[in-house]
C-alpha cells in the first residue's frame, strides 16, 4: 500500500512519460519510506515534496525532448500517410475529390456568406457604418423614397450620426473633344466624405453648400478618372467636364480604390428641397449613417423602430406597413451576430461535410480492416492506443489535407468566376468592399474543417480498431481473418448512400441533358444581330420618342444594317412569366395556363428577326395605344391550348389574384412562327406578344441585326447617339450570340458540376459496397472454408457473398424510392409517370454497379483453401 | 568489412551514471540503487530526479537498455526500472577511462595519487 501523499502520486502519473508510470512512483515511493525510517514522518514528508518537485521538472523536461522526438514520429506518419495515398488509388481519387468539394463548398459557403452577410467594409471603422432601410411589412418592395424620414432621422436619431443620403444615376461622360461614355455617378450628400474619413488626394470633398438649390454644379472624381481620362493634369481641379447635357467643374480627387457608396468614380452633389418633403415624395435614395460612439446595432435599431412607429402613427396613410430597418453596410445582417445567422452560415457546411466523411468513411474503416494485423502487432509490443490512434488520425488528415488544397483551388477560381458573372451587369463592376477571392480568415476555416474531416475519417475507426482486444486480433493474422465488422451505423450509412444517389440521379442527368438541349437549340440562333439597352436622360424639350425616331433612322442608314426593333427582350435575353386563362373557344370556361411566356414587341419586330407570320396580322400602329387589348402568340401556344387550330379571334387574359377584379382580356390577332429561344420538355414555350411603344417598353431594348460581325459595330452605335444628343445613354451594347452564351454558361456548368458530384456519389457507393462485401468475406474465411471442405457448392457460396450486397442495395433503392415517391405526391408539377422512367434506370444501374462491386470479393471466397481454414479451426 | 564507429563521449555524470550500474550489474541497477552507489563512492550528493534524466539521456543515445523488473513490496508494490548498459555503453567508458588515465598520466605531483 503508497504510503506517499494521493496527489503526488497523481501528479506524477501523468507527468511521466506512457509505460514509466509504475516505476518512476516506485522510486519515490522506496525514498519516502527510506525517509520514513531514517527521520521521522514530517522530515521524511518535507524532503519527498523537495524531491517530488524536482522530479516533476525532470519529468517535464523529459517531455519536452520526447515531443521534439515525436516530432519526427510524426513526420514519419505524414510520410506513411503520403504512401498510403499512392498505394490505394482508389479511395485516394474517390475519397480525396468528395472531401475536396466538401471542403471547397463548406469554404466557398463560409467565405460568400459572411461576403453577403456582413461584409468587412475597408474603411477607417468600417464595421461601424450601417444603412438605413425601410422595408415594407406588406410583404411589398422595400420603400426607397425615404428623404421626408431622412430628415426626421437626422433631426431625431441619436443612435446614428453622419447621416447622408445618395442615388446613382448615369450620365455620359465627356471630356473635351473625347468620345462620350457612360458613367455611373454617385448623386450624394455631402455627410458621404465625413462618413468614410478618407481625405482626398486633391482638392476638397463635396461640402455642404453645395447641394444647395443654384450652386454651381461640381463633381469630385475618382484617382483613375483623373489619371486616364484627363491624362492626369496637373491643373485637374477647376478643370470642367461634361456630365451629360450639364457643365461641371472638377474640385477634387479622391484615391485609387475609394467608391463609397458602392463602385463609384465620380461624386455629384444630391441637391434637396430646402422645404422638405412630404411623406413618400421625392427620388428614391439609399440611406447610410454610422453608429454612435458607444451605440449598438440593436440600440440603432431599436431607436429607428421607435421613430419608424411614430411617424407612422402621424402618417397612417403612407407609413402605415412601413418600418425601418438597421443593416451592417453592404451585408443582409442587422450587424448583431443572430443564432439565425450563425445557422445559415455553419449547418450547410457541417452537413455538407458529415455527408462527404461518411461516404468516405466507410472506404477509411475497409482499408483500417486491411491493417488490423499490423495495428494489433504495435499494440503488443507496446504502442499505445493514442499513438495508433494518432497515427491514423495523421494518415486521414494526409488525405484531408491534400483534397483541402485541391478545393480551395477549385472554390478560389469558382468565386472569382462566379463574382465576376454576378456583377458583370452591375454598371461600374462589383462593390469596392467585394474581395473575390479566399479570405485567410476562410482558409484558416478550411483547415479547421479538415482537421474535423480528419478526426472523422481517422479517429473513429481507429477506436474501432484499437478497442477489439489483441488477443482475438493477433490469432487472426495467420489466418488472414479480420475481427473489424461493418457495423448498424457504416452499414445504415451506406444504405443511405445508395437510396440518395437513387433520389438524385435521375434530375441530376435530367438538368443535364436540358442543360445541353436548350444550349444546342439555342446555338443555332442567328448570330448577327446587337442589343443595346437605351435611356434618355430628358430635359422639358426633349421627348424619347423623337429620339429615338431619329436615332433608328440614322441607324438603319449604316451600310450592312438589315434592321432596327425594340422590345423590353430580345430573343434568349431572359424571360418574363405570367399566370393566364385563355378562351379556347367562344364560350367556354378559360382554361388556366400557369406558365406563360410573355414579350413585349416594337414595329417590325418578327420582320427583323425573321420570324413569319403564320395566321392573322401584325400589330398596326394603332395596337399601341393604352387602350388597345391585342396581342399575337406562337405555335406552341395555339398547339397547347387552341387544339392546334388558329387561335385568331380567341382571347387570353392574365390571371388576377382576386377573383372579384378580372383582368380585361387581349384579343389574339395573329400567330407567328416559335423562335426556338425558349425550350421546354414539351417543346418551345407558349408566348404571348404585346405591342409596346417606346413609352411603354420597360426596359427598351434596341436590336439591330448587322450583316457581319454585331460586335464590331457597336462604336458606331455609340458615335451615332453621342452626335444625336449627349443626354442619349446607351448601355450593354453586346452581341445577342454573348448575351445568350452567357446565360447559358452557368447553367451549363451547374448541370455539369451536379452531375459530376452525383456520379462521384454513385461511384462511392460502388466502392464501399465493394469495401463492405471484402471485409465481410476476410471475416468468415473461417467459415467460407469450412463450408466448402464440407461440400458448399461454389454457386452457395458466390450466393452468400452477393446475397448481402443484394440487400444491402435492395435497400438503399427501396428507400430512395419510397422518398422519391412521398415527395412527387406533394407536388403539384411532377407525376410519378414523369420520373418512373429515370427511376427504373437508375435502380438497374444502382444494381448493375452494386453486383459488379461485389466480383472481386466474390473470387476472393471462392480462392479460400478449406485445408488453411480447417488447420486454423 | 564492419565499420564500427566511435564510442560516444560522455559527460561527466553521465560516466559515474554509467560505472554505477556497471558495479550494480544489472539485477540491481535502478535509479535509486545508482544514485546511492554514486554518493556513496563520490561522497557528492546525488539527486534521484537527475540520475533519472540521465538514465533517459543514456537510453536515447542507446548506451543503455532498461527493463521493468519483478513489483518490490519496499515499492509499494511497484517494479524496479533496471538499467542493463550495453556493448556501446561499455565501448563509451572505456574510451572516458583510458583518455582520463592518459590526461592524468604524470600528475601525480601535482594532483597526488587518484587510486
Amino acid at each position: 500500500m503508497s504510503q506517499l501523499p494521493r496527489w503526488s502520486t497523481l501528479l506524477l502519473r501523468w507527468l511521466a512519460p506512457s509505460g514509466q508510470e509504475n516505476d518512476v512512483v516506485g522510486d519515490l515511493e522506496e525514498s519516502h519510506r527510506r525517509r520514513l525510517r531514517r527521520h521521522g514522518s514530517t522530515k521524511a514528508q518535507l524532503l519527498t515534496a523537495f524531491e517530488m518537485v524536482e522530479m516533476s521538472a525532470a519529468l517535464v523536461r523529459v517531455r519536452a525532448v520526447r515531443s521534439r522526438v515525436k516530432g519526427t514520429d510524426v513526420m514519419q506518419d505524414y510520410k506513411l500517410g503520403l504512401r498510403m495515398l499512392l498505394k490505394y488509388p482508389g479511395l485516394t481519387i474517390a475519397g480525396g475529390l468528395a472531401l475536396a468539394i466538401a471542403i471547397g463548398v463548406g469554404a466557398g459557403w463560409y467565405d460568400l456568406s459572411r461576403d453577403f452577410l456582413r461584409p468587412t467594409i475597408p474603411l477607417p471603422e468600417g464595421d461601424r457604418i450601417v444603412e438605413i432601410e425601410m422595408r415594407n411589412t406588406n410583404g411589398g418592395a422595400d420603400e426607397r423614397r425615404l428623404l421626408h424620414d431622412f430628415a426626421a432621422w437626422q433631426r431625431d436619431a441619436r443612435s446614428v450620426v453622419d447621416l447622408g443620403v445618395y442615388r446613382t444615376v448615369e450620365r455620359n461622360l465627356v471630356i473635351g473633344d473625347a468620345r462620350p461614355e457612360p458613367v455611373t455617378i454617385a448623386e450624394t450628400t455631402a455627410a458621404a466624405f465625413r462618413l468614410v474619413r478618407v481625405p482626398p488626394l486633391l482638392g476638397r470633398p463635396l461640402l455642404d453648400a453645395d447641394q444647395q438649390p443654384g450652386a454651381t454644379p461640381v463633381v469630385v472624381i475618382g484617382q483613375r478618372v483623373w489619371q486616364q481620362q484627363l491624362g492626369g493634369r496637373s491643373d485637374v481641379i477647376g478643370h470642367t467636364v461634361q456630365l451629360g447635357r450639364t457643365t461641371t467643374t472638377i474640385v477634387g480627387v479622391m484615391p485609387d480604390g475609394f467608391a463609397f457608396p458602392i463602385n463609384h468614380r465620380l461624386w455629384v452633389p444630391l441637391q434637396l428641397q430646402p422645404s422638405g418633403y412630404l411623406p413618400l415624395a421625392g427620388p428614391s435614395v439609399r440611406v447610410y449613417g454610422r453608429l454612435a460612439p458607444r451605440a449598438t446595432p440593436a440600440q440603432a435599431s431599436a431607436e429607428l423602430i421607435a421613430l419608424g412607429e411614430r411617424t407612422a402613427a402621424d402618417s397612417p396613410l403612407t407609413h402605415q406597413h412601413l418600418r425601418p430597418r438597421v443593416l451592417a453596410y453592404g451585408g443582409e445582417s442587422p450587424g448583431d451576430s443572430t443564432w439565425l445567422e450563425f445557422i445559415i452560415t455553419h449547418l450547410p457546411i457541417l452537413l455538407v461535410l458529415v455527408i462527404a466523411c461518411t461516404n468516405v468513411g466507410t472506404l477509411v474503416y475497409a482499408r483500417t480492416a486491411t491493417r488490423e494485423a499490423e495495428i494489433a502487432t504495435r499494440y503488443a509490443l507496446g504502442a499505445g492506443r493514442s499513438r495508433i490512434v494518432a497515427q491514423l488520425f495523421v494518415e486521414a488528415l494526409v488525405l484531408a489535407s491534400v483534397a483541402a488544397v485541391i478545393g480551395l483551388a477549385a472554390t478560389q477560381w469558382a468565386i472569382k468566376w462566379g463574382m465576376g458573372v454576378y456583377y458583370s451587369g452591375l454598371p461600374g463592376g462589383p462593390p469596392f468592399w467585394v474581395n473575390a477571392g479566399l479570405k485567410p480568415m476562410t482558409m484558416l476555416y478550411a483547415a479547421g474543417l479538415t482537421i474535423v474531416g480528419a478526426a472523422i475519417l481517422g479517429v473513429l475507426p481507429a477506436l474501432k480498431v484499437t478497442s477489439s482486444h489483441v488477443h482475438s486480433q493477433l490469432k487472426n493474422l495467420g489466418a488472414g481473418g479480420s475481427t473489424l465488422q461493418f457495423g448498424k451505423f457504416w452499414t445504415t450509412a451506406m444504405i443511405v448512400q445508395v437510396a440518395l444517389t437513387v433520389i438524385f440521379l435521375p434530375p441530376a442527368y435530367g438538368v443535364s441533358e436540358e442543360a445541353l438541349r436548350d444550349r444546342q437549340i439555342r446555338s443555332q440562333f442567328p448570330k448577327e444581330f446587337l442589343a443595346i439597352r437605351l435611356e434618355l436622360v430628358t430635359d422639358a424639350d426633349a421627348t424619347l420618342p423623337e429620339m429615338y425616331a431619329e436615332l433608328e433612322r440614322r441607324i438603319a442608314q449604316e451600310p450592312g444594317v438589315r434592321g432596327v426593333t425594340f422590345a423590353d427582350r430580345l430573343p434568349g435575353m431572359g424571360v418574363a412569366l405570367q399566370t393566364a386563362e385563355a378562351e379556347t373557344s367562344p364560350g367556354a370556361a378559360p382554361v388556366l395556363i400557369p406558365t406563360l411566356w410573355t414579350a413585349s414587341v416594337g414595329p417590325r419586330f418578327f420582320e427583323t428577326f425573321d420570324i413569319p407570320l403564320l395566321a392573322g396580322r401584325d400589330f398596326y400602329d394603332g395596337d399601341r395605344t393604352a387602350d388597345a387589348n391585342t396581342v399575337l402568340v406562337n405555335e406552341a401556344f395555339a398547339r397547347r391550348y387552341m387544339g392546334g387550330v388558329s387561335p385568331v379571334g380567341r382571347r387570353v387574359r392574365y390571371a388576377s389574384a382576386d377573383p372579384a377584379k378580372a383582368r380585361p382580356w387581349f384579343e389574339i390577332v395573329g400567330m407567328v412562327r416559335d423562335i426556338g429561344m425558349t425550350p421546354t420538355d414539351q417543346g418551345e414555350a407558349p408566348y404571348v406578344y404585346t405591342p409596346a411603344s417606346i413609352a411603354t417598353a420597360s426596359p427598351l431594348v434596341v436590336g439591330v441585326r448587322v450583316a457581319g460581325d454585331p460586335a464590331a459595330f457597336a462604336p458606331r452605335v455609340r458615335a451615332i447617339a453621342a452626335n444625336l444628343d449627349l443626354g442619349l445613354r446607351l448601355d450593354e451594347i453586346r452581341s445577342l450570340d454573348e448575351i445568350i452564351w452567357g446565360v447559358d454558361i452557368p447553367m451549363m456548368i451547374g448541370a455539369g458540376a451536379i452531375t459530376a458530384v452525383v456520379t462521384l456519389a454513385l461511384f462511392l457507393s460502388a466502392a464501399g459496397i465493394f469495401s463492405l462485401m471484402s471485409v465481410s468475406v476476410a471475416r468468415r474465411t473461417k467459415e467460407i472454408g469450412l463450408r466448402t471442405a464440407l461440400g458448399a457448392s461454389r454457386g452457395r457460396l458466390i450466393a452468400g457473398v452477393f446475397s448481402r450486397a443484394l440487400m444491402l442495395v435492395g435497400g438503399g433503392i427501396a428507400a430512395g424510392i419510397a422518398v422519391l415517391v412521398f415527395f412527387i405526391s406533394m407536388s403539384d408539377e411532377v407525376e410519378l409517370i414523369d420520373v418512373a422512367d429515370g427511376l427504373a434506370m437508375t435502380s438497374a444501374l444502382m444494381l448493375a454497379v452494386g453486383l459488379l462491386a461485389c466480383i472481386e470479393p466474390a473470387r476472393r471466397a471462392l480462392r479460400i483453401q478449406p485445408t488453411d481454414a480447417l488447420k486454423e479451426a | 568489412m564492419v565499420q564500427k564507429s566511435a564510442p560516444l563521449s560522455l559527460a561527466e555524470f553521465e560516466l559515474l551514471v554509467l560505472l554505477a550500474a556497471l558495479r550494480l550489474g544489472q539485477d540491481e541497477a535502478y535509479t535509486v540503487s545508482i544514485a546511492d552507489e554514486i554518493e556513496q563512492r563520490t561522497g557528492r550528493s546525488v539527486r534521484h530526479a537527475n540520475v533519472y534524466t540521465t538514465l533517459q539521456r543514456l537510453e536515447n543515445k542507446r548506451l543503455i537498455a532498461t527493463a521493468l523488473g519483478a513489483p518490490r513490496a519496499e515499492r509499494g508494490g511497484k517494479p524496479r526500472r533496471l538499467v542493463t548498459v550495453r556493448p556501446s555503453g561499455v565501448a563509451s567508458v572505456r574510451a572516458a577511462a583510458v583518455g582520463i588515465q592518459a590526461m592524468v598520466a604524470g600528475l601525480s605531483d601535482l594532483i597526488g595519487e587518484t587510486s
